[in-house]
């Protein structure tokens, strides 16, 4: 029986490098086909690497805690007592594996300042274990102008960076007039059969819509040119505990009732807070919606998730005083903030598409279906 | 308050005359406390007594430990302050049962209605090649008893103010000499000398490690501890001196400060109060522990005779230091700074 | 049946005799149904029989006088006057036993009367005894001690061992064998080397006297005899009251260790029946008199079970009392 290698995959276009969270095998154990190796996180998922073969774990190379480019040998996995053609690295290799080695102080102090012992890497105690001093030592290292960041955080800022230097952004803020759109949202909820949408998955419903009304903004930009979609895919920013946003894909939004558009965002929404998203989750989008209305900011302008071709930024929706007709009036005002890439589709464009999801959204009964 | 330089074995023989000075119902019983050697037992603790309070108070008794112990129960529950001396140690094994079955449980199983006011004296430790039979240490097994109060002083002055206060119990107080320290010197108080049971000793203060002790591993712990601080290795040194009560708040504060704990006994490892005090600290203070609790104890086999194995079996000052040693590998050490 | 000297001056003194062995009977009568209806736990141990040994030592000694008993005591604790209602409510683990319910049927103690326990280990007692003994004649008081043991507990080291140190010492004891001719199984006819028990004191420089364990008189004037020397400062006696235990070991031995007529001769010596019979014979009580006694005896147990039933059981936190104190 050959030797085979365990390789830290590619899970998505952008991902520059994973992260060898933990190992769920130790080396010299048997492991068959499907078994579970160890877990992997990238800028965007964790996902557990299974092994495509039965044997032993022969050897680990990568130390949990550490990031490697896609396509690193993280293991060997063949018959017992068979090392294949690669020689045990040097003497000063930390374990790979194993459980993590901290005292009761150690873990005490380190969960006080949240500090993940994980990020400390080998301790200086007996066997690695990592003591008070250890933590100290990360802790004193972790300033105000110098903070620790995760291989994933810097895989994250590197694309963020790319994005808003290379995508020529530009921005058109439109107010929208929310009033019958929460009327019907809440006379949704009284039904026999109440139907509980949130104004996310309304917005993620008219722009996807929107998308199917204006072709050009239902686009990605990839290799120098314009690659226009044939489906719908419309991303959803989700804010987690630990100031990660993660943006999972609700997929032909435009071919779905309100009703199913409203659990798909739901169940993602769930998912990715319990961080339970898979690769498949997050890829594929050509445009995608924002919000940081439930933070009380009235507008604001979001960086595009490249490739895609544009973000909607929404603010918060707060009663304003309105015209209605020639008298004064009080409505529920809401403001959207449209991110576009110029090198897909120009300012009257973007006028267009922005216009079509406020036309939805003031006139709600469209977002149930095609009238 | 004046003090004069005592022996470990001078300040006991104070405690028991003051006491039995101070009250009638004080009296002592025991093989060989009048007339051997010196007039004064084998150690010479009752020196000088039975002259002075005649040979009712200070009884020499048949080799009969069984009886007498229990004969020192009977007494108490009947209005007496008896003390009864052991010879050795390993002799508690004869008198298990009046210890033990009575004097232990009759308070208790009587429903309060009378007390044991009884200290049975012995010696722990090995010394000089006494060997198997007369080397042991076995508090371990009185610590297992709830009912009894076990104590184990270490200077003269604790030797009399700890007699004093167990002679004053109203418990069965076993009260565990050392062989080795009878004859070593101290400061005592003159007079009334209390110490109250229950109340450990920190006899040299540290930052970077803890080390509890009781007799000679107390000493054998401050040989160590200035070696060690020659190395930059700053060790607290606790004498526990009363194993029940145990005074698990100092130990608990100390290691609080240190996160580091040693724990030495001459009696044998296996199920020795180390691992009391190591699951006392863990359930009080597990948080504060930058080490895995360490022990430093008499191996597990009978003390041998000869005195190029004797000293194999029972902890010396270099093991302790070892042991320490080990316990801070890898650490980065500073000392406190000097002030002053 | 020892009888001199009975006459109507000791008519109360010797109803009561009467009066307290009947009360060991019924008292002792009734373990096994408190143990069957699930009221007392643990083990119990009858004297049936043996109420004679008892009543007489204890007669023969003062109030002040102490007395150390056995895992077979309730019939020394009644002698000695304990409260039948406390000692039983002790049995039935409630909170107004001896013993607050920490101690049960075989630790029931009253200090205050003198009585030093009853104790779960054979032989237990001597050492007490005679600690006892020795803080007496230290303290300079006029009191003796009693201390009552079995044919097994005289093969314990510890009767020896007391033997020797209350002989050395001269001290106030006396110390009362009861052989009921068990062990549990086993009979002091093949445990005792040479099968003498009371020749046992002689090794020890004191004397003995065997005496017959089923009259209640012939054990009063041998424990009186005993108490004398004791108090005179000669030091210990040990007496030997040869008597059978009527019941097993326990309320649920199946005695397959002996058949079921040995013991008829001992049965038509019954203690309280042949103690009755004399003084009827000798004019101190009539017939309706003595059922009388027998009848009160009955009726104070079945109150003692009574008040004994009506007492609580003790609190939780009890059970961390008296620990240390």
């Amino acid at each position: 029986m050959p030797t085979s290698e365990v390789i830290m995959p590619r899970l998505s276009d952008t991902m520059e490098e994973g992260l060898l969270t933990r190992w769920l095998k130790l080396a010299g154990d048997p492991v068959a086909r499907g078994d579970e190796l160890a877990v992997v996180e990238t800028d965007k998922v964790t996902v557990t690497l299974e092994a495509e073969t039965d044997g032993f774990l022969l050897e680990t190379f990568v130390p949990a805690g550490t990031s490697v480019a896609p396509g690193t040998v993280l293991a060997l996995i063949g018959p017992t007592g068979d090392r294949g053609a690669r020689e045990p690295q040097s003497e000063q290799t930390v374990p790979a594996s194993g459980p993590l080695r901290a005292t009761p102080l150690a873990k005490k102090l380190a969960g006080r300042a949240g500090l993940g012992l994980d990020t400390l890497g080998r301790g200086s105690g007996p066997d690695g274990r990592i003591l008070r001093q250890d933590v100290e030592c990360a802790l004193s290292q972790r300033t105000d102008d110098h903070v620790e960041v995760t291989s994933v955080q810097r895989a994250t800022a590197q694309r963020l960076t790319r994005a808003k230097q290379e995508i020529p952004h530009y921005y058109l803020d439109v107010d929208v007039d929310m009033t019958d759109l929460l009327l019907l949202k809440a006379n949704l909820t009284e039904l026999d059969e109440p139907l509980n949408v949130s104004l996310t998955a309304f917005i993620v419903r008219s722009a996807a819509l929107a998308l199917r009304d204006v072709p050009e903004v239902n686009s990605v930009w990839k290799n120098d040119s314009i690659e226009r979609r044939s489906s719908v895919d419309v991303g959803l920013a989700v804010a987690l505990e630990d100031d990660w946003v993660v943006v999972p894909v609700v997929r032909a939004a435009d071919q779905s009732t309100i009703r199913e558009v409203a659990a798909t965002v739901r169940d993602l929404t769930e998912r990715a807070r319990a961080r339970r998203l898979t690769q498949s989750d997050v890829t594929g989008a050509s445009f995608s919606v924002t919000s940081l209305g439930m933070d009380g900011v009235d507008s604001f302008h979001a960086i595009i998730n490249p490739p895609e071709s544009g973000i909607l930024a929404v603010g918060t929706i707060s009663a304003r005083p309105a015209v209605c007709g020639k008298e004064l009036c009080v409505r529920e005002i809401g403001r959207l903030s449209l991110s576009a890439d110029h090198r897909i589709y120009s300012g009257r464009t973007a006028a267009r598409f922005l216009s079509a999801i406020k036309r939805r959204l003031e006139q709600p009964l469209l977002l149930l279906g095609d009238l | 308050m004046a003090e004069r330089i005592l022996t470990y074995s001078e300040a006991l023989n104070e405690a028991l005359r003051e006491e039995m000075h101070r009250d009638p119902s004080v009296f002592l019983m025991g093989e060989d406390l009048c007339t051997w050697g010196d007039e004064g037992g084998v150690f010479g603790v009752t020196k000088g007594l039975a002259n002075e309070f005649g040979t009712e108070r200070v009884r020499d008794t048949p080799i009969s430990e069984q009886g007498f112990v229990a004969m020192g129960v009977g007494a108490a529950i009947t209005g007496m302050r008896p003390v009864v001396e052991l010879m050795y140690g390993d002799f508690l094994a004869l008198a298990m049962e009046p210890l033990v079955n009575q004097a232990a449980k009759i308070r208790y199983m009587f429903g309060g209605q009378v007390g044991v006011p009884l200290v049975v004296r012995t010696n722990l430790g090995a010394s000089g090649g006494k060997a198997a039979q007369h080397s042991q240490s076995l508090e371990a097994w009185l610590m297992h008893v709830p009912g009894l109060k076990v104590v184990v002083p270490r200077t003269p002055a604790d030797a009399k103010g700890l007699l004093t206060t167990a002679i004053r119990d109203d418990n069965p107080v076993v009260f565990l000499e050392h062989k080795l320290l009878y004859f070593t010197k101290g400061p005592v108080p003159l007079g009334e000398h209390v110490v109250p049971l229950g109340r450990a000793a920190t006899v040299r203060p540290g930052s970077h490690l803890t080390i509890v002790g009781t007799h000679v591993m107390v000493d054998r712990a401050l040989e160590a501890a200035a070696e060690l601080f020659d190395e930059g290795i700053d060790v607290e040194v606790i004498d526990l001196r009363t194993l029940v009560p145990l005074d698990i708040e100092t130990i608990v504060s100390s290691v609080e400060r240190t996160t580091r704990l040693l724990i030495c006994h001459e009696s044998v490892e296996r199920a020795g109060w180390a691992g009391e005090v190591a699951m006392e600290v863990m359930k009080h203070a597990f948080d504060a522990l930058d080490a895995p609790i360490g022990r430093v104890c008499g191996k597990n086999v009978p003390v041998p005779y000869s005195e190029s194995l004797e000293p194999l079996v029972v902890p010396q000052a270099a093991e302790i230091a070892a042991a320490a040693r080990a316990l801070l590998a890898g650490v980065e050490l500073s000392l406190p700074a000097l002030t002053g | 049946m020892e009888q001199t000297g009975l006459n109507m001056s000791e008519r109360t003194e010797l109803l009561g005799l009467l009066h307290r062995m009947c009360v060991i009977r019924a008292f002792d009568s009734t373990l096994p149904e408190l143990y069957t209806k699930g009221l007392s736990r643990g083990s119990s141990h009858a004297a049936l029989g043996q109420e004679a040994v008892a009543v007489g030592a204890c007669a023969a000694i003062g109030e002040d006088d102490y007395i150390t008993s056995t895992h077979r005591g309730h019939g020394h604790a009644i002698a000695k006057g304990a409260d039948i209602g406390r000692m039983m409510a002790e049995i039935l683990g409630r909170s107004d036993g001896y013993c607050r319910g920490k101690g049960g049927s075989m630790h029931i103690a009253d200090f205050s009367i003198g009585m030093l326990g009853a104790n779960g280990i054979v032989g237990g007692g001597f050492g007490l005894a005679a600690g006892a003994a020795l803080s007496a004649q230290l303290r300079g008081v006029e009191r003796i001690v009693l201390c009552f043991f079995g044919d097994g507990a005289i093969n314990q080291g510890a009767f020896h061992e007391i033997s020797n140190l209350a002989g050395i010492w001269k001290l106030p004891l006396v110390l009362l064998c009861e052989n009921n001719q068990f062990a549990m199984s086993a009979r002091a006819t093949a445990m005792v080397s040479g099968g003498d028990l009371a020749a046992r004191s002689s090794a020890f420089g004191f004397p003995s006297e065997s005496v017959d364990g089923m009259d209640v008189l012939a054990v009063r004037a041998a424990v009186r005899r005993a108490a004398d020397r004791a108090r005179a400062g000669d030091g210990p006696t040990l007496i030997v009251a040869n008597c059978y235990r009527f019941a097993g070991h326990f309320s649920g031995d199946t005695m397959s260790y002996r058949s079921r007529d040995e013991g008829d001769p001992w049965l038509k010596r019954d203690p309280l029946v042949t103690f009755r019979r004399v003084l009827v014979e000798q004019g101190l009580v009539d017939d309706a008199e003595a059922d009388a006694i027998e009848h009160a005896a009955e009726l104070a147990v079945r109150e003692a079970i009574e008040f004994a039933k009506l007492s609580p059981f003790p609190e939780p936190a009890t059970a961390w009392e008296d620990v240390y104190g």
